[in-house]
């Protein structure tokens, strides 16, 4: 069956990206070299035993450095999206709930930050609080969570009026009860897929700021950074570039192939199926 | 007759569809004795479903006032409007719909049982089974979800969960009209039971005349938006005044195939 598929497919890219988050979490622990020292008789090696990845231009492990850097670019992206989810799903819940004039001027709000293009918008904020790991996250935080708010209050929107939302007041519910058992919980489907869409955009939006010196400081490990620092040199010693390239690319492969599958495993809801998981 | 449980006066509410302005409830005001069964007729579109919503507060008039039990209830709110759902209960056309998707049934029989402190914690399981058998419901129809039982049960289970707080009054609105017809007989039947059984009033809001005049003591004809004739059952079918009501008994009436839907 085509469910069993998707199912299969769901759980192939979980074990994948849970790999992934292991790996990273493990990393500093099992690197065979210290990613931050620099060794000048080691200059730029190719790979080799002792370096599997070879080194960069400060004789600094490239494999210990890329598997390093997993852990900055790969969590500071997920307490991303995250702090985005949250807050994003908050404001829209709340606007819509709320209706009238905050509701309107949530809504503008939204619409000016959606305006502007992502990454224009998070060096111009990161221009103005300036570099640094912690910045770059409330930067990329501030330009990402229209989406949230704006799918949180479509999906308020669609279930305010139906009918067991009305049996729910009538069962003597408050207000906030319903919005936390019943509109809440119906309503995160979608929102959760494109939290898990969005790891491997957030991955994109870290590197990309570390990349053009507006993340992560040197010499912390830091893909996007490590990418920056091996282009001058990139021709004569391409693994500079290529491995914490490739290692971007894979996880922000697994991330979204991850979103994918959970987005197919969600979307026909079947009633049938869901009994299935259930005890 | 004694105090009537529910009175209203001069209800209204009116939408804005484009330019247009519909008055769904156009001044309707009427009373109900208390367990007695009222009905409610009118095709589609009058304004009963919009009606019901009034009456339990899950809508505000634009004007106009509800009493319950003698009491102003047409502006409350939190507590109070806990304590009138405990008096007031509805049950909705589509009974799957009426259920969150996502509970078993079982699960919202227990959150209404919670929200009224009617049962104890360790009670709780055999207060759902109580309530599920007295629309002849097994304890095992409390496991599935609303998409996984029939419309007759799934109608059931709304029944029981409306019932399980003992209201005073019931409000069905066209809670037989999803159903097959075998299956209407015994939705209807079991109302029945459960009015003489619990002792409540009800009103019983159909577009069908002839199911409401075989099941109510007393009705009202809408068209409009307002209720333009009402009076003992036996009364209004035998003698009607109001063309409409004619038109009705008649079995005549066009049911408008392009009118607006609710
Ligand atoms: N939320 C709403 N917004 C705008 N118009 C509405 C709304 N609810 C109802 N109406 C309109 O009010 C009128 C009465 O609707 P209502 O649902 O009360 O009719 P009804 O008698 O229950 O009809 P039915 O038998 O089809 O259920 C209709 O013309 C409908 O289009
Ligand atoms: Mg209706």
């Amino acid at each position: 069956m085509a469910r069993d598929k998707v199912r299969t497919r769901f759980l192939v890219f979980s074990a994948l990206s849970v790999a992934i988050f292991a790996g990273a979490l493990l990393g500093p622990f099992i690197v065979p070299n210290d990613p931050l020292k620099a060794d000048f008789q080691m200059v730029n090696q190719p790979p080799s035993a002792r370096f599997p990845f070879g080194t960069d231009k400060l004789g600094r492990c490239l494999f210990s450095r890329v598997v390093c850097g997993a852990r900055v670019t790969i969590f500071s992206s997920l307490a991303l999206v995250g702090v985005i989810f949250v807050f994003g799903t908050a404001v829209g819940v709340a606007s819509s709930y709320a209706g009238g004039r905050f509701d309107t001027v949530c809504m503008r709000v939204t619409d000016i930050v959606l305006a502007f293009p992502d990454m224009v918008l998070a060096i111009a904020v990161a221009g103005f609080l300036g570099g640094g790991l912690t910045n770059a996250i409330i930067t990329l935080a501030c330009v990402s969570w229209t989406k949230y708010a704006r799918l949180a209050r479509s999906q308020v929107l669609a279930l305010r009026d139906q009918a067991f939302i009305e049996a729910a007041r009538l069962a003597g519910n408050t207000g906030p009860q319903i919005i936390f058992r019943h509109i809440m919980p119906n309503a995160m489907g979608p929102l959760i897929v494109t939290a898990a869409l969005d790891i491997g955009v957030m991955m994109i939006g870290v590197a990309g700021l570390s990349f053009l010196g507006l993340g992560v400081r040197p010499p912390t490990p830091e893909w996007g950074a490590m990418l920056n620092e091996g282009r001058t040199y990139f021709q004569q010693y391409p693994g500079t570039i290529f491995f914490p390239g490739v290692a971007i690319f894979i996880s922000i492969m697994v991330f979204n192939l991850f979103g994918d599958s959970l987005r197919d495993l969600l979307a026909p809801r079947q009633p049938g199926e869901t009994a299935k998981e259930m005890p | 007759m004694g105090e009537p449980i529910l009175e209203c006066r001069d209800l209204r509410v009116t939408f804005r569809k484009g330019n247009r302005l519909i008055k769904a409830v156009d001044g309707v005001s009427f009373g109900v004795e208390p367990g007695e069964c009222y009905g409610l007729v009118g095709g589609s579109g009058c304004g009963k479903s919009t009606l019901a919503r009034l009456v339990t507060r899950l809508r505000d008039a634009d004007s106009g006032t509800v009493w319950l039990e003698g009491r102003d209830v047409t502006g409350v709110t939190g507590r109070g409007l806990r304590a009138f759902y405990r008096k007031v209960q509805m049950v909705f056309q589509d009974p799957v719909a009426s259920f969150d998707p996502r509970k078993k049934i079982g699960q919202s029989i227990a959150e209404v049982l919670r929200n009224f402190g009617l049962a104890e914690r360790t009670a709780l399981r055999a207060a759902i089974n109580g309530a599920l058998e007295m629309v002849g419901l097994s304890p095992e129809h409390g496991e599935r979800l609303p998409g996984q039982v029939s419309g007759g049960q799934c109608q059931r289970a709304a029944l029981a969960r409306a019932v399980a707080v003992r209201p005073r009054l019931l409000i069905c609105d066209e809670v037989t009209s999803a159903l097959d017809v075998s299956v209407q007989a015994q939705i209807v039947s079991l109302l029945r039971r459960l009015q003489g059984e619990l002792n409540m009033a009800i009103i019983f809001i159909s577009h069908d005349l002839s199911l409401v005049r075989c099941f109510t003591t007393r009705l009202g004809v809408m068209l409009d938006g307002k209720i333009v004739e009402t009076g003992p059952a036996a009364e209004v079918v035998s003698t009607p005044k109001h063309e409409h009501t004619k038109l009705l008994l008649s079995s005549l009436f066009p049911v408008p195939r392009s009118a607006p839907g609710p």
